[in-house]
């Protein structure tokens, strides 16, 4: 079981490396942009940040490098491939997942737990939450107003490829729940196979109980359930 | 017989002169649906055996950018060898892209929205509508401008234009080394 974290210039790659690591105690390395080898692993993650200093669209510059090119094909042979974030913003510009992100609709940039309702528990990224559960994961960017045609999101609708919306605590789904003015208040999408997903809040950052909030870590571990491993291994801590 | 040569918006005041309007108002309708703006309209009058004939002169159109009209100094007029960059002896001839990428109709522009609030809070009350968007320029060296136009295109929609929420024009123009 190895994951691969794709690291850009301006990628906060670290903290999916650190969960991944030292939180589930899984194999996990670092992948330079510039590379094209991804054999040996089973799942890419492309982290959030600020690829490219955001120049002229977040993700755009990102999406043409090499480790990209890799990912594309990587996620049509049925890798998965997890975008957070920056790495969503990636995900659509390489057109791995449809749709595109504009300025949130308030402009400002938005850094602050949202509640996001668990639409579906299919997919290899959610199978250890259940339908419509409502869970509390931090969110901090400027650009995650994400946007679809109708007939688009009517199809994605159907198909399933809406996976998670931004909602209150109680699970409705409103505008004032909504940070960024979103489309149908949609904070993350998968691709029709459902091997490609990318949210825009931060699983990663609340997956240890450090950290107040372990609601994130089910993504990692539905993930690890999905690829066959239940069994984690036992940190081990020096010193 | 006399001729007379007016710019109609200089004679707009004249009750006469304002149902002339009207073509401004019809021309300017019917390239508005087709992407493109009126910058200028002259019209041409003369009188022949006690009637007015009218002759009407289109200046030049630019392409609906940021969906307002303004007039820019396109200079004079380029002959068409060096239009198409025909025009050397040897090596190609180097193109200035200018690009001008705008958020498609009926997407947010928050930014745009912003800046129409700092206007009104300095007093520009009549601003109705303000939108933003990207201006690149870049030069390129060429067989020709119509090898240049079709990079630029594609440069556009492989990169520099998320067709997605966005649109985009430009325009093409020789330049010295």
């Amino acid at each position: 079981m190895r994951f691969g974290v794709a690291v850009f210039p301006g990628s906060n790659a670290a903290d999916c490396y650190h969960i991944i690591d030292q939180v589930l105690g899984h194999s996990v390395a670092y992948i330079w942009h510039q590379e094209r080898d991804l054999t040996g692993f089973d799942c890419v993650i492309l982290p959030g940040g600020f690829s490219y200093g955001d120049y002229l669209r977040a993700g755009s510059v990102a999406s043409l490098a090499p480790v990209m090119e890799e990912t594309v094909k990587f996620a049509e042979q049925g890798g998965l491939v997890l975008g957070i974030g920056n790495g969503f913003q990636v995900l659509l510009e390489a057109d791995l997942l449809p749709g595109a992100m504009r300025r949130n609709e308030i402009p400002q940039f938005r850094c602050h737990d949202v509640f996001l309702k668990v639409e579906s528990n299919t997919l290899p990224f959610t199978n250890r939450y259940r339908r419509g559960e409502v869970i509390r994961v931090p969110s901090a960017h400027g650009e995650g107003n994400y946007y679809i045609d109708h007939q688009e999101l009517a199809k994605m609708e159907q198909q399933g490829q809406v996976v998670f919306r931004y909602c209150t605590e109680a699970g409705e789904i409103t505008p004032e729940a909504n940070p960024n003015g979103s489309i149908e208040n949609i904070a993350g999408v998968c691709s029709k196979k459902g091997n490609v997903l990318g949210l825009m809040p931060h699983p990663e950052r609340c997956a240890e109980e450090i950290l107040g909030n372990t609601a994130g870590r089910r993504v990692f571990l539905s993930i690890l359930n999905w690829l066959g491993i239940n069994q984690q291994k036992k940190v081990i801590v020096h010193g | 017989m006399v001729t007379g040569r007016w710019n109609i918006t200089s004679i707009f005041s004249s009750s006469s002169a304002r149902r002339l309007g009207l073509v401004n108002d019809i021309l300017r309708y019917y390239l508005f649906i087709k992407n493109l703006v009126l910058v200028d309209l002259e019209l041409e009058f003369s009188w022949q055996k006690g009637e007015i004939l009218l002759a009407d002169e289109i200046d030049f159109l630019i392409p609906d950018v940021f969906g307002i009209s303004f007039r820019r100094d396109l200079g004079g007029l380029i002959p068409t060898d060096e239009y198409f960059g025909r025009n050397r002896k040897e090596g190609n001839p180097l193109f200035e892209a200018r690009i001008y990428i705008t958020l498609k109709k009926g997407i947010l522009d928050p930014e745009g929205k912003t800046v129409k609030q700092g206007l009104k809070s300095l007093g520009y009350d009549q601003v109705e509508d303000v939108k933003t968007g990207k201006y690149l320029i870049l030069t390129l060296k060429t067989a020709d401008r119509i090898a240049a136009e079709q990079e630029v295109r594609e440069m556009c929609e492989k990169l520099l234009v998320n067709l997605v929420i966005e649109r985009y024009t430009f325009e093409l123009r020789e330049v010295e080394e």
